[in-house]
């Protein structure tokens, strides 16, 4: 095991942890119900470090992207529909992602937000073309980085750590109304579906296959998987925290996605908003870029295509093709008018009815002896997955209903 | 199971229907007011950078504009604070700002306890 290969790689995941969803979530969840909801936030982490796990584990051992995976697993019929509602989900998110980037430019130069959107589109698509796989994963995720000043915001503003401590306990609070209560329904699902994201798998994964992961990574994805992970959602817990400790009392509900800047601004002033603008930027920026290549790894391997950045863009044509035109109908999206905050419950509702149909058949594959061998899932992995596959389950069901009852939340 | 349908078309049209309904507008609007509020302050001591200031003082008019024109009907006590908030300047006092934020939320309670 590299070190700091290692080290790269947990750094890497803890700034790519946080994007637009999580953000906005986080910060309202954390201004409406106070510290109420960090345990939803731990639930959630460690479903993704399951699933994280399991994701590289298969690319490493069974060498099978997810797309590919779920055509063998669900069949051509079930296959093409999760294919369909996935690149829908991962779309609106990466619009979402885009919107987000172009926001954080406009609020740090005073540009024109079309025109930083389309400055925005530029500049991911030159990264993707320009870096090699490893870098464009790397760059992204080590300049978010800069996310940390939340972190540090929040030890700096000396919350009651006794509250955000109980938070970590299952809990809903005392008091609510009906409407309250299933508000905070809301809210918990979509903590789930932001954390969960399913196009967070397909990028790890497909990663794990360009760089060629083999039995030898196994500990540097499960390592990489607990450790970078649990430390990104610590950052969303601060975010959280921070708007309980400074947003709720003064009435805020971060509405605007610039509101989160605050944080660090009211801890360390000019310094502290632009570290955070900083950090937010090259946070969703990697967003963007992963969503765009998640949805261009899935269509790829779903038809047998061609795919990967580890070859040259001419030498995977239609992958090129499809990244740059996801890209393209991003900035279309963006360019209507649909505000960011819209794109994002949208994100969010749509990527958790996907969940259960893309972590269903990894968690069959990841079981498999045949194509797991000695690294199918051991009964600790097998528990935990069939327990948040369940949980997935029960919170997409409950997802349309419940974004309905609130107007997205906010009833 | 029935009563279960039964409790969710209730719980529907209770958030659905008459003023109730403006609830989430009215969310979006103090909200944003009370974001405006802070920007001011932070302003006021020279602790911001001016594109941000711009950026999120358009913003939130924006986002006030955009709620109150979903309110119903337009001739509302908080349909009267968007109308209020929006002939404000930019640079509007912070304490005024403040004033309309809680107004909007003991409104706010009031329709979630009727």
């Amino acid at each position: 095991m590299n070190f700091l290969e290692l080290t790269l790689g947990i750094m890497t995941a803890v700034g790519g942890f946080v994007d637009i969803s999580e953000l906005v979530f986080a910060a309202q969840a954390g201004s409406t119900y106070g510290y109420a909801l960090i345990w939803v936030f731990a639930f959630a982490t460690v479903g993704i470090m399951v699933f994280g796990e399991m994701s590289g584990r298969v690319a490493a051992i069974a060498k099978q992207p997810v797309f590919s995976l779920m055509r063998h697993r669900l069949g051509l019929p079930l296959g093409m529909v999760t294919l369909l509602a996935s690149l829908i989900s991962n779309l609106i998110t990466c619009a979402a992602e885009v919107g987000g980037v172009a926001i954080i430019l406009h609020l740090l130069t005073g540009w024109a937000y079309w025109i930083m959107a389309i400055a925005a589109i530029l500049v991911l698509i030159a990264t993707i073309w320009i870096l090699p796989f490893k870098w464009i994963e790397r760059s992204y995720g080590l300049l978010g980085l800069f996310m940390l000043v939340f972190a540090v915001a929040l030890v700096k503003l000396n919350p009651p750590w006794g509250d955000i401590g109980r938070g970590f306990v299952p809990q809903i609070p005392p008091g609510l109304s009906a409407r309250e209560m299933t508000n905070f329904a809301y809210f918990g699902v979509a903590i789930i579906s932001a954390v969960l994201f399913p196009y967070e798998v397909y990028f790890y994964s497909s990663g794990g296959i360009e760089e060629d992961w083999g039995e030898k990574d196994l500990l540097t994805n499960r390592i990489t998987c607990i450790v970078g992970f649990g430390l990104g959602s610590l950052l969303a817990i601060a975010i959280l925290s921070n708007s309980a400790l400074l947003f709720g009392p003064v009435l805020v509900g971060p509405q605007l996605p610039g509101t989160a800047a605050l944080q660090p601004q009211l801890a360390f002033g000019r310094t502290g908003l632009l570290l955070a603008l900083l950090g937010m930027l090259f946070a969703v920026g990697g967003a963007a870029v992963e969503t765009c290549l998640a949805n261009a790894y899935s269509i790829c391997q779903f038809f047998g295509w061609e795919w990967g950045r580890h070859k040259k863009p001419w030498e995977a044509p239609r992958f090129t093709i499809a990244w740059i035109a996801l890209f393209i109908i991003a900035l279309g999206i963006v360019l209507s008018g649909i505000d960011v905050i819209t794109l994002v419950e949208f994100a969010v509702l749509f990527s958790i009815l996907v969940l259960p149909l893309t972590y269903l058949p990894m968690l069959l594959l990841a079981s498999d002896k045949k194509y797991m061998q000695a690294h199918q899932n051991g009964i600790v992995a097998n528990t935990l997955g069939w327990i948040y596959f369940v949980a997935i389950l029960l919170a997409a069901i409950a997802a349309v209903p419940l974004f309905f009852l609130t107007s997205g939340g906010q009833g | 199971m029935r009563c279960l349908g039964i409790a969710i078309a209730l719980s529907l049209v209770s958030c659905t229907s008459g003023p109730v309904s403006d609830l989430p507008a009215i969310r979006d609007i103090r909200s944003a007011t009370a974001e405006w509020a802070l920007i001011n302050r932070e302003a006021g001591g020279g602790k911001l950078t001016k594109a941000y200031v711009r950026g999120m003082r358009a913003a939130a008019r924006k986002e006030i504009e955009d709620a109150a024109a979903a309110l119903h009907p337009s001739t509302s006590p908080a349909a009267r604070h968007a109308a209020a908030l929006l002939a404000l300047p930019d640079d509007a006092p912070v304490a005024v700002l403040r004033r309309h934020a809680a107004a909007l939320k003991h409104i706010e309670i009031a329709l979630e306890l009727s």
